[in-house]
């Protein structure tokens, strides 16, 4: 683990200086990883790792609130306007556009928030999951299948992000 | 339908030759790629991504604080692309709106808190109540009223909406007051 209040992005992942990378404690962003400009991770009360294949957008807020780690695992999109503070992220989860997880949540593999889908209360989703907010009804039901990857998305961003925004700097393993 | 003007009273401008009013708060990416056509209002904390693909807007479009204007994604057969964004003329887009439109005709008013679904297609003088969420790929037809979440179909516009869009916009532009025109001092 890095030392307290140092920020590690591992080589590879594409972080624009736009982005806010703030609070006390360290934060780690795996390789691959896209963070649009405007995004917020807040290290307020402990650490947060990141892992590889994430895609966050712009104005998504990921604090953790807690002293423990918070750890998200790989291939996670975070649409515009996403806020998460909950306890744990798997992999493969889409939290659409608005989505709002605040309470004590852990999130497995392979689940969609859809926009505007709120969980305030302390639960853990389990694997393929779907909500969505129908007219302010939270609807939950089980998907068959896992989400699609996201690889082109991210590849492609990759390519074209570069081009337009400073990065910030990242950490080469030796 | 209630049509409420408020006067933006505000510093911290810029204004462009083409008459443009853009906020200095308001995060343009790939400026490059904006054609912002001529007084057009771009509030304070908006976003248009234009580093993601182009993004055109049209005269006196009002586009206010806290909306987000981004390209969206399309999967092809042969990998990904970002579709254009175009934006018609005499647009109202309230306040905390995320966009990721293909296109969005003239005479549009977007509410308060909307979400316009990934590669959407507003016609012309259609009317998207506050709050409602588009769903992704969603034709609005022309002069139609679509709210909730997700949206359907709610009803159709007054007659006089073209000439009460078009007063409206053009009184929020005259409102909007710029102190700073840029202009050789």
């Amino acid at each position: 683990m890095p030392k307290i209040g140092e920020i590690k992005i591992e080589k590879g992942a594409v972080v624009c200086v736009e982005a806010q990378i703030e609070g006390d404690f360290s934060v780690e962003i795996g390789a691959k990883t896209v963070i649009h400009p405007k995004a917020r991770i807040i290290a307020e009360r402990g650490p947060i790792k990141i892992g590889t294949d994430n895609l966050i957008e712009e104005y998504v807020v990921i604090r953790n609130t807690r002293t423990e780690p918070l750890i998200i695992g790989d291939g996670n999109i975070f649409e515009i306007q996403t806020k998460f503070e909950g306890i744990k992220i798997g992999d493969r989860n889409i939290f659409e556009v608005r989505s709002l997880i605040t309470g004590d949540v852990e999130v497995t593999t392979g689940c969609i928030f859809g926009i505007g889908a709120s969980l305030a209360r302390p639960e853990i989703v389990k694997p393929k999951t779907v909500l969505t907010d129908q007219d302010g009804i939270l609807c939950r039901r089980n998907a068959e299948i896992m989400p699609a990857t996201n690889t082109t998305h991210i590849t492609f961003l990759h390519r074209i992000l570069p081009n337009y925004h400073y990065l910030k700097e990242t950490f080469e393993n030796k | 339908m209630e049509i409420r003007v408020e006067n933006c009273d505000r510093k911290h401008f810029l204004e462009t030759t083409t008459r443009n009013r853009v906020s200095k708060m308001a995060g343009l990416f790939g400026s490059q790629n904006i054609v912002l056509s001529g007084k057009v209002f771009v509030g304070p904390t908006c976003v248009i991504r234009g580093d993601l693909a182009h993004v055109r807007v049209g005269k006196y479009s009002m586009i206010r604080d806290g909306t987000i204007l981004r390209p969206s994604l399309k999967h092809f057969n042969k990998g990904v692309a970002f579709v254009p964004l175009t934006i018609g003329e005499h647009c109202l887009i309230e306040e905390n709106v995320v966009v990721s439109a293909a296109q969005i005709g003239s005479f549009v008013n977007i509410g308060k808190n909307a979400v316009i679904g990934k590669r959407a297609v507003i016609k012309e003088c259609a009317v998207i109540l506050p709050d409602a969420v588009l769903a992704p790929d969603t034709v609005v037809p022309p002069f139609a009223i679509f709210g909730g979440a997700p949206a359907r179909p709610v009803g159709k516009v007054p007659d006089n909406h073209q000439e009460a869009i078009t007063e409206l916009t053009t009184t929020f532009y005259q409102n909007t007051k710029v102190e700073d025109f840029g202009k050789g001092k």
